[in-house]
C-alpha cells in the first residue's frame, strides 16, 4: 500500500520535526484569527475589513519567499545541474504563487472596500499581476509537458526573469506613488499597537506553513525525479512504463 | 461646399454641446471632506469604540477573504498529498517490477 503523506518516509528526528511544524503551524493560524478579531481593535476608517490585512501581508511574504526559492533553485540549477536545486525552483514557484493567489483574492476585497472597486491598475497590484503571470506561466511549462533538461532549463530562465519584478512589487508604491495603501513600510502611518501582535503571529503562521509545504513540495518533487530515472532503466530493460 | 462642411461642423458642435451637457450631472463632484485626502487613506490605522456602520458589508468581504486563503491552502494540501501518493504508488510498482527481473 503505498504511504499516505509526504513524511511516511521520514524517521527520527526528521519526523519529529515535520510533526512539530504541522502542530505548530496549526497553533498559530486559529491564535492570529484569535488575535485579529478578539484582540485587534476596527479600525476607524475601514471597519472589519481591516482584518483582511492580517492574512494579506504575510501571504504577500510568502509569495516574496517563495518566488525569491523559485529564482534561486533556478540559479542554481543552471549553475550545478542538479536535480535538488530543480526541485526548490518548482517547489519555490509553487508555494510563491499559491501565496500570490491569497494575495490577488484579499488584495480586491480590500479594495472594494477601501476605494469601492475590486480592481485598480496601481502599479504595485499590476506588477504584482504581471509576475504572478510569470510565474504562472513557469508551473504551465512544467505542468504541461515531460519535465526534460530543455524544460528545465527553460523554467530556470523564466524564474530569474521573474525574480527582478519583486523589487518592482516592492517599491512601485514609493516610485509611482499609486493607490495600494503604505502602511508597515517608510511614510506610512503604522498601526495601532493593538494591532501588533496579530501582524506578528500572521507573519510566524506564514513562515511555519511555508517551511513545512516547502519541505512536503520538495520531498515530493525529489520522488518524481527518482520515479523518472527509474522508468529509464525500466525501458533500458525492456520493462516499458506503466505510469 | 464650404456651407455644407460648415454646417456639419455647426450640428456637431451643438450634438457635443447637448451630449456634455446631459453627462454634466453624473460627473458632478461633492466638494472635498477631510476624508478624501488621499494622504489620510488607509495609511493610518486607529482604533474606534462602539459600533461601526458600514455601506459596504466589511464583514461579509473578510469572511471571503479568510474562507479563500484556506480553501486555496487546503486546496494545495490535497494537491501535494494526491501527487505523493500516485508517485509513491508508481514508485512501488516499478521497483517490484525491476526487482523482479534482477531476480
Amino acid at each position: 500500500m503505498a504511504p499516505t503523506h509526504p513524511a511516511s518516509t521520514l524517521s527520527g528526528t526528521s519526523r519529529a520535526l515535520w510533526t512539530g511544524l504541522a502542530v505548530l503551524s496549526a497553533v498559530l493560524f486559529p491564535a492570529t484569527f484569535y488575535l485579529a478579531f478578539e484582540v485587534a481593535p476596527v479600525e476607524e476608517q475601514m471597519g472589519l475589513s481591516q482584518k483582511i490585512f492580517f492574512i494579506h501581508v504575510p501571504s504577500a511574504y510568502g509569495m516574496y519567499v517563495g518566488w525569491t526559492a523559485a529564482a534561486l533553485g533556478g540559479l542554481m540549477y543552471l549553475w550545478k545541474r542538479s536535480d535538488r536545486w530543480d526541485a526548490l525552483s518548482l517547489a519555490g514557484a509553487e508555494i510563491g504563487t499559491l501565496f500570490a493567489l491569497i494575495v490577488l483574492l484579499t488584495g480586491p476585497l480590500w479594495g472594494r472596500k477601501a476605494w469601492g472597486v475590486y480592481w485598480a491598475w496601481d502599479p504595485r497590484i499590476t506588477s504584482t499581476l504581471l509576475t504572478a503571470m510569470i510565474y504562472s506561466s513557469f508551473l504551465a511549462l512544467r505542468g504541461f509537458g515531460a519535465a526534460g533538461e530543455a524544460e528545465k532549463r527553460f523554467a530556470a530562465a523564466l524564474a530569474i526573469v521573474g525574480f527582478p519584478l519583486l523589487f518592482l512589487i516592492k517599491f512601485s508604491v514609493q516610485r509611482w506613488s499609486g493607490q495600494h495603501p503604505v502602511v508597515l513600510a517608510s511614510g506610512g502611518g503604522g498601526i495601532h499597537e493593538d494591532m501588533v501582535p496579530a501582524l506578528v503571529c500572521g507573519f510566524c503562521a506564514v513562515t511555519i506553513l511555508f517551511v513545512w509545504l516547502m519541505w512536503a513540495r520538495i520531498r515530493v518533487e525529489r520522488q518524481r525525479q527518482e520515479l523518472a530515472s527509474l522508468e529509464l532503466e525500466a525501458a533500458r530493460r525492456g520493462l516499458g512504463g506503466e505510469s | 461646399m464650404t456651407e455644407s462642411f460648415f454646417r456639419f461642423f455647426q450640428r456637431a458642435f451643438v450634438f457635443g454641446a447637448l451630449v456634455v451637457g446631459a453627462a454634466a450631472p453624473a460627473t458632478a463632484q461633492d466638494e472635498p471632506t477631510a476624508d478624501d485626502d488621499p494622504s489620510r487613506r488607509a495609511a493610518t490605522f486607529r482604533a474606534v469604540s462602539g459600533p461601526d456602520a458600514e455601506r459596504v458589508p466589511g464583514g461579509t468581504l473578510t469572511v471571503i477573504a479568510y474562507a479563500g486563503a484556506w480553501v486555496l491552502i487546503l486546496g494545495y494540501f490535497w494537491r501535494v498529498g494526491r501527487l505523493h501518493a500516485r508517485t509513491a504508488e508508481d514508485l512501488a510498482a516499478l521497483r517490484k517490477s525491476i526487482g523482479e527481473q534482477r531476480s
